[in-house]
């Protein structure tokens, strides 16, 4: 999950507001390794600040992120010391104040930046009531909409994640649901040109395409209308009124149970159905020609995740490929773009998703950040090694799991220390 | 479109009774308010009894359960919390109101059904109604 651009844009807005108030003379600490967190570092240092450390409650948390130290409230805020200002941006406010306060720090030493819905603490009801109600309205007139397009079926599925890896698992698992409750006909609805792409890979019918605000007024419509709307929504976790399905007494739940068990009410885990992949060697062997890269002997990096920024740094990835080229492969960086820049010394390579696995097999190995790209090549039959965040809430690699997720059983999965080169050499002997 | 209008109508009901209730009882931002509008006996004990742990955790000053009249009830002796009897139908009402907006910031609403859960998990990988309750309805404790 990463912050929306206006939460980032007032973030950085209250930071600078801040120092430009109060001086730059602080010893800046960073609550909690939320997706917020990156955005409030790079908005503190663009202010001349330095982040000095992170505290967050967990007590899995290693001793870095971000090239920060990590530590727990405790051990962070005490002795107790006046330059200490603390940041806080969560729906967990309450509690992270409280708690700072605890060791005896006052408001002058908390920067709280409420961004989002839950941080609301004073709601004007009468005014919520309205815009919520017209909301309600808008979204029951686009299913309607949606419904008339087609003349009959007997469910409209919403995809409410933007997420590639959320959309797969969706899709993976949608035949044998639509052949347990004898569903023929359906729409299937989802955010952006990039998910429909997914649902294409597998043959998916009726796709209709809503931007992110249109799919939660659906949303709010259904959760509000309930059986009046023939809906049933793909949703697994942060609903309004639906928190964590994820048990923290069971951490070992991962989160394709949640979605097989929660979203899809399957008495028992499902098999992944994975689509069929397409096989075009002769797009692949130009490609392979033109970049001169060596079959069975490339390896494609992939640092890149949609929804998030990793803390695996250039660094990292130039080392790994650096790795990888004096043991005689070539090595590719997957981009698509100015915003995914190549790794140096790297060629670089794109593919669309139904060419990926045929491209992947015939290079022969894929390192890569988790995102959902792994998701939709799990299925290739190369070498593969995925990284996980160590300290970032947002990507765990207990709960994203290629392996516990049923989609891949033959895979490397690390989380990114300096060993981890020796490592690499290894499997890519 | 008049089709729906009618559904409005309880959550404009609980929105009275909410402000009502609110006045009555001393309700203050950021307390917590607790429904339990079902008879899922088990999931409503384990609600109560989490109680100390989530207020003591999320800093909260007072907790407000708002329970249907003449349910079973799991008393504990807990001098932040206020309970709240209400008749089925006006708990409805306040369900209907939360199902439209976030009307306070610490809403906690059993409710094992949607659009507020789907109990599939529930006795999968050893997870209890508890670690239901807990882990579902309420809000995850701290970061």
């Amino acid at each position: 999950m990463r912050a929306s651009d206006y939460e980032v844009t007032y973030m950085k807005s209250s930071i600078k507001e801040y120092f430009s108030q109060n001086g730059q003379n602080y010893r800046v600490i960073i609550f909690g390794c939320t997706p917020y967190a990156k955005d409030i570092k790079s908005a503190v240092e663009n202010c001349g600040v330095r982040v000095g450390l992170i505290i967050d409650n967990s007590s899995a948390k290693g001793k870095e992120s971000m090239g920060i130290p990590v530590a727990l409230p405790k051990e962070g805020l005490l002795p107790y010391n006046d330059k200490n200002l603390i940041i806080i941006c969560s729906k967990f406010y309450q509690e992270m104040i409280g708690q700072v306060k605890e060791y005896g720090y006052s408001e002058k030493n908390i920067l709280n930046i409420l961004v989002d819905e839950c941080s609301i603490l004073d709601v004007n009801i009468e005014l919520e009531f309205e815009k919520a109600k017209r909301n309600v309205i808008e979204g029951y007139q686009l299913y309607l909409e949606i419904c008339s397009k087609y003349a009959a079926f007997d469910k409209m599925f919403l995809c409410p994640y933007p997420g590639t890896g959320d959309i797969y698992m969706a899709c993976a698992l949608l035949e044998d649901y639509l052949a347990k409750q004898n569903i023929e006909k359906y729409i299937f609805v989802v955010i952006g040109g990039n998910c429909k792409r997914v649902a294409d890979l597998f043959y998916v019918m009726n796709i209709e395409v809503l931007d992110s605000a249109k799919m939660q007024q659906l949303l709010h419509a259904w959760s509000f209308l309930g059986d009046r709307m023939n809906i049933k929504p793909l949703l697994y976790w942060n609903w309004r009124v639906k928190r964590f399905m994820r048990s923290e007494r069971k951490r070992e739940i991962p989160f394709a149970e949640c979605f097989q068990f929660d979203v899809f009410e399957n008495e028992r885990m499902m098999p992944i159905r994975h689509f069929k992949p397409v096989y075009d060697y002769e797009w692949i062997e130009k490609i392979f020609e033109e970049k001169e890269l060596k079959k069975g002997r490339t390896v494609v990096l992939a640092p890149y995740a949609g929804s998030f920024v990793p803390d695996m740094t250039v660094d990292d990835w130039k080392s790994i490929a650096d790795t990888l080229k004096k043991k005689g492969y070539t090595v590719c960086t997957n981009s698509s773009g100015e915003k995914e820049p190549v790794i140096p010394g790297t060629v670089p390579v794109f593919f669309a998703y139904d060419r990926a696995i045929g491209f992947l097999e015939y290079a022969g190995g894929f390192i890569a950040f988790r995102s959902g790209l792994c998701d939709v090549v799990s299925q290739a039959k190369c070498k593969m090694v995925v990284f996980y965040d160590n300290n970032y809430n947002a990507a765990k690699m207990d709960f994203f799991s290629l392996k516990k997720m049923g989609l891949r059983e033959d895979v490397e999965e690390l989380v990114w220390t300096e060993d981890t080169l020796r490592m690499i050499d290894e499997i890519f002997a | 479109m008049d089709e729906i209008m009618d559904s409005f109508i309880p959550a404009e009901q609980g929105k009275s009774l909410w402000l009502e209730i609110k006045a009555k009882y001393g309700y203050q931002n950021g307390d917590l308010l607790l429904l339990l509008p079902t008879d899922c006996d088990e999931m409503n004990r384990a609600a109560i009894q989490y109680i100390p742990v989530y207020i003591k955790n999320k800093y909260i000053r007072h907790a407000f359960v708002v329970y249907r009249k003449n349910a079973a009830y799991f008393e504990v002796d807990m001098p932040y919390v206020t309970d709240i009897e209400l008749p089925e139908t006006q708990l409805l009402q306040l369900v209907a109101l939360y199902k439209l907006i976030q009307f306070e910031k610490n809403i906690v609403a059993v409710i094992p059904e949607l659009p507020f859960a789907s109990v599939g998990i529930l006795g999968k990988n050893g997870i209890t109604a508890e670690d239901y309750v807990i882990n579902t309805f309420f809000e995850k404790v701290g970061q």
